[in-house]
């Protein structure tokens, strides 16, 4: 515009240029802004870290029905579209399409224990030189160890912030395939089983790392965390079990004892309630459950186990009624234990085995009796101590039958054992 | 709108656009943080499934999906209903597993609870029948069975759990470069790739049997891997010098490991090598030592070859002469190489010294505090031997002089442990001291 009003094209085309340059630029950076700026998510995508939103979100997010003609094409559900690099928005998509929960479990398990697994392979081993010595090595396995612990405590609390509970696909596995665990924890429901493999397993790693990084040799500190340890078993298992359940599991770790015969009670006439009664009151003398933790802990004093023992007995004796007390006291000789052994060995029945028992304990005595008798000379001595030793034989014998030969042989030095107690001087030779 | 204003505000805008552009580029063109070393928890590293073609496009919508839409009784079918939704093979493995532990899960608990009902009767049998009882064993046979089946059912669902030879190769070859640390980066990048290379060819026969009906090794396939082992050897052998052959034989030699168990002694790596070479030299000697016979005993049998044969059989007293030299000469080689420490080497190779240093590390007291005690012990041994060996003492009197021989040694020893590491000695390093005043016959 001129002064005077008067338009001149070309110089207003002029002024206009930068204004026309600039808002053809506006117009660019605006359609380039539209372009890259990211549409709103709906809501329902909004807080996924997944690599793609749970499968009932995809549904529901298709395009709602409208007026066009053409029906949106439907794809095909894929297994990518509930993974995630996010465990509990995987989790969230497999219950989407809702997978049960124990696969969810068993799926989540095995994939943090791959996960931890190939983590555990990457860690960089113990730089051990050929000339390190025994200090050397052990400082630099023990920094290896400590990372190996660190990341399998994180693996287990990891499960146990995505499950709410401590799992693992090696305590399922002693479940479903170990028979004598499974018959020992039989009362329990599957998943009380695994869960009590588990704190076991768990609490019997723990102890031996509690060793191993005491070299074996315990201080009261290392002792003092061994209790803990029995403490926490003692105090989560409460919360596993109901009161009856945590009983029952306690004497059935306890007849472990019995079964592998620490506990001796070899021709002893037991039921099962009576058996079950016992490991009860065995508990008095020893815990195998406490055992277990505090391996190599101190013994309790000798005079204590004394007394302990004692008080089993009393109790036992109660229970069984005096004769079969007697047979338990029986099955703690080593002589019982032998012949009945080699009566099991021959098919024979216990009462060969006891026959056999209280034929060698008469002999002993009577010979005793003999050797100790002053009256009598060395000769006489002798041949009554023969005597005893040819009756011996011959009730042993005829009580195992064809197996008797093989009896005396094994058992030569005690037969000879009787005839050589004499106190007397051998007889001098006559002129 | 005046045509400077406008024109201003439009430039103002496109400033204002510039700079969104600008952050919009920054916050998508941010470079990447590097990747921790340590994925945080709760990352999952994703398997990768078939790849399959998904889409953002409005004008498709995803099939709806139920679990069941899944599941068969068929655990064939429900396998490749798996496979059919792209899931990645070690996840169909899972899910199976899982699945198949469930199906017999009911079994077994039918048979637990069967077993129940008997359980506390079949301990007591086996309690009082003894330890090699067959009760319980008979006991478990139908969940062994049942264990059988189930094995069967998922060897047939989905073969043979396979195993990560790809990642047992990587880690094999990891441990392999740690312990040739020692050898230049490039040679020991050729020895690696030998072994990778001999590791994909026996994986070759391995999988080879593996495809055959009886999956058994005959004579034909140990001399294939044999052969394969020796070319390794053999390529190995070119590509090292004569001192790197040596020293790659040394480090794998069982004499390697002579310091591994030693407490107070730490050889330097000179020290090592001449220790290691030297021991190796006195083994060698000894294996080539004939065996030792009794000459009365290879008579009766006929086996004493003529006495000039050079591979006739030593007496017992010619052996252990020839030991005793062997070691003479090995304990004069090693003085000389290790000077002064030889001392500290016999001393750290004496095993009740390797006891007492692990007592004293884990109390943390110095090896001087060890020294001490296992001078004082070696005193007290020596004291007490002098009047076990004393025939003209009565019983009594060599009896008083050990119990005061132990008292001592016992009050000196607390002195240099203390009194609160005493107990921890004498429990796992000082049984030494119970047998101190035993006299012999007593």
């Amino acid at each position: 515009m001129t002064m005077n009003g008067a338009t001149n094209p070309g110089r207003d085309r002029v002024r206009r240029g930068p204004l026309i340059l600039s808002l053809a630029l506006n117009l660019t950076l605006a359609a380039a802004a539209l372009a890259v700026w990211p549409p709103r998510p709906p809501p329902s995508h909004g807080a996924a870290r997944a690599t793609s939103a749970p499968p009932a979100h995809i549904a529901a997010s298709a395009p709602e029905a409208t007026d066009t003609p053409a029906a949106p094409k439907t794809i095909p559900f894929h297994w990518r579209m509930v993974e995630s690099d996010d465990y509990r928005q995987y989790i969230a998509n497999l219950r989407a399409i809702e997978c049960p929960d124990r696969l969810v479990r068993d799926l989540i398990v095995a994939d943090v224990e791959k996960l931890y697994g190939q983590r555990g392979a990457d860690l960089e081993p113990a730089h051990i030189e050929p000339w390190y010595n025994a200090t050397r090595r052990r400082a630099a396995q023990r920094v290896a160890t400590t990372h190996e612990e660190a990341l399998h405590a994180e693996q287990r609390a990891v499960i146990k912030e995505l499950l709410g509970y401590e799992w693992s696909s090696e305590a399922a596995k002693v479940w479903n395939e170990e028979p004598i665990a499974a018959l020992l924890l039989g009362f329990l429901s599957d998943e009380k089983g695994v869960r009590v493999v588990q704190l076991i397993e768990g609490v019997e790693k723990e102890s031996r790392r509690i060793r191993d990084a005491a070299d074996h040799i315990l201080l009261d500190a290392d002792r003092a965390q061994l209790r803990q340890l029995f403490g926490r078993v003692t105090g989560e298992l409460p919360t596993l079990l109901s009161l009856a359940e945590g009983d029952e599991l306690r004497r059935r770790i306890q007849v472990i004892k019995f079964a592998m015969n620490d506990e001796k009670f070899e021709g002893v006439n037991l039921t099962g309630a009576e058996l079950r009664q016992i490991t009860g009151l065995s508990l008095k003398v020893s815990d195998v459950m406490e055992d277990l933790v505090l391996r190599d802990g101190e013994d309790p004093p000798e005079a204590e186990q004394k007394r302990r023992q004692q008080a089993f007995e009393k109790d036992l004796a109660q229970l069984l009624g005096p004769a079969r007390f007697a047979d338990y006291q029986r099955a703690q000789d080593g002589t019982f234990h032998e012949a009945f052994q080699f009566a099991r060995a021959h098919d024979l029945p216990t009462a060969a085995a006891v026959k056999v028992y209280e034929t060698r304990r008469s002999a002993e005595r009577e010979a005793d009796l003999i050797a100790s008798d002053a009256s009598l000379s060395a000769e006489q001595q002798a041949i009554a101590l023969e005597a005893i030793q040819q009756t011996a034989a011959q009730t042993i014998a005829g009580s195992l039958g064809a197996a008797g030969h093989e009896y005396l042989t094994n058992n030569t030095a005690w037969f000879q054992g009787l005839t050589s107690r004499t106190n007397q001087p051998p007889a001098e030779a006559g002129p | 709108m005046n045509c400077r204003l406008a024109t201003w505000l439009s430039v103002a805008l496109n400033v204002a656009l510039l700079a969104a552009g600008a952050l919009w580029w920054r916050a998508h063109n941010a470079p990447a943080t590097p990747p921790a070393q340590t994925p945080p928890p709760f990352t999952r590293s994703v398997r990768s499934g078939p790849d399959v073609a998904t889409t953002n496009d409005p004008g498709t919508r995803v099939a709806e999906f139920h679990w069941r839409q899944l599941l068969a009784e068929d655990f064939k079918v429900y396998r490749d209903n798996l496979r059919a939704i792209g899931c990645p093979e070690a996840t169909v493995r899972d899910i199976m597993l899982a699945e198949i532990n469930d199906r017999f899960a009911l079994r077994r608990r039918a048979i637990l609870d069967q077993l129940e009902a008997r359980f506390w009767d079949v301990l007591a049998v086996q309690t009082t029948f003894g330890r090699d009882n067959q009760e319980l064993e008979r006991m478990v046979e139908p969940l062994e069975k049942l264990k059988q089946e189930r094995q069967e059912l998922i060897d047939d669902v989905l073969g043979p759990e396979p195993t990560d030879q790809e990642a047992m190769q990587a880690q094999r070859l990891r441990q392999v470069e740690t312990e040739l640390a020692w050898l230049p980066a490039e040679k020991r990048q050729q020895i690696l790739a030998l072994e990778a290379d001999f590791m994909k060819r026996q994986q070759a026969v391995a999988d080879e049997i593996q495809n055959r009906a009886d999956k058994s090794w005959t004579s034909q396939d140990r001399q294939r891997s044999a052969e394969l082992t020796r070319q390794l050897e053999q390529q190995r052998r070119a590509l090292l010098s004569p001192e790197e052959q040596s020293e790659y034989d040394l480090r794998r030699s069982g004499t390697a490991n002579w310091a591994a168990n030693l407490y107070g002694f730490e050889p330097t790596e000179d020290e090592w090598r001449t220790v290691a070479k030297l021991t190796k030299e006195a083994d060698d000697a000894r294996a080539k030592i004939r065996p030792a016979m009794d000459p009365q005993m290879m008579q009766r049998y006929g086996l004493a070859p003529p006495p000039s044969t050079p591979d006739a059989p030593l007496t017992a007293a010619d052996r252990d002469a020839q030991l005793k030299a062997i070691k003479a000469s090995q304990d004069a080689a090693m003085q000389a190489a290790l000077g002064d420490r030889f001392a500290d080497y016999q001393r750290a190779s004496d095993g009740d010294y390797q006891q007492l240093m692990r007592v004293t590390q884990r109390l943390g007291l110095g090896d001087d505090v060890a020294n001490d005690v296992f001078a004082m012990r070696q005193a007290a041994l020596q004291q007490a031997d002098a009047v076990r060996g004393n025939a003209n003492l009565p019983p009594e009197t060599q009896q008083a002089a050990l119990n005061a021989i132990r008292q001592q040694t016992l009050q000196a020893l607390q002195q240099t442990l203390g009194a609160d590491a005493l107990p921890i000695y004498q429990q796992y390093g000082g049984q030494w001291l119970q047998q101190l005043n035993q006299v012999p016959g007593h």
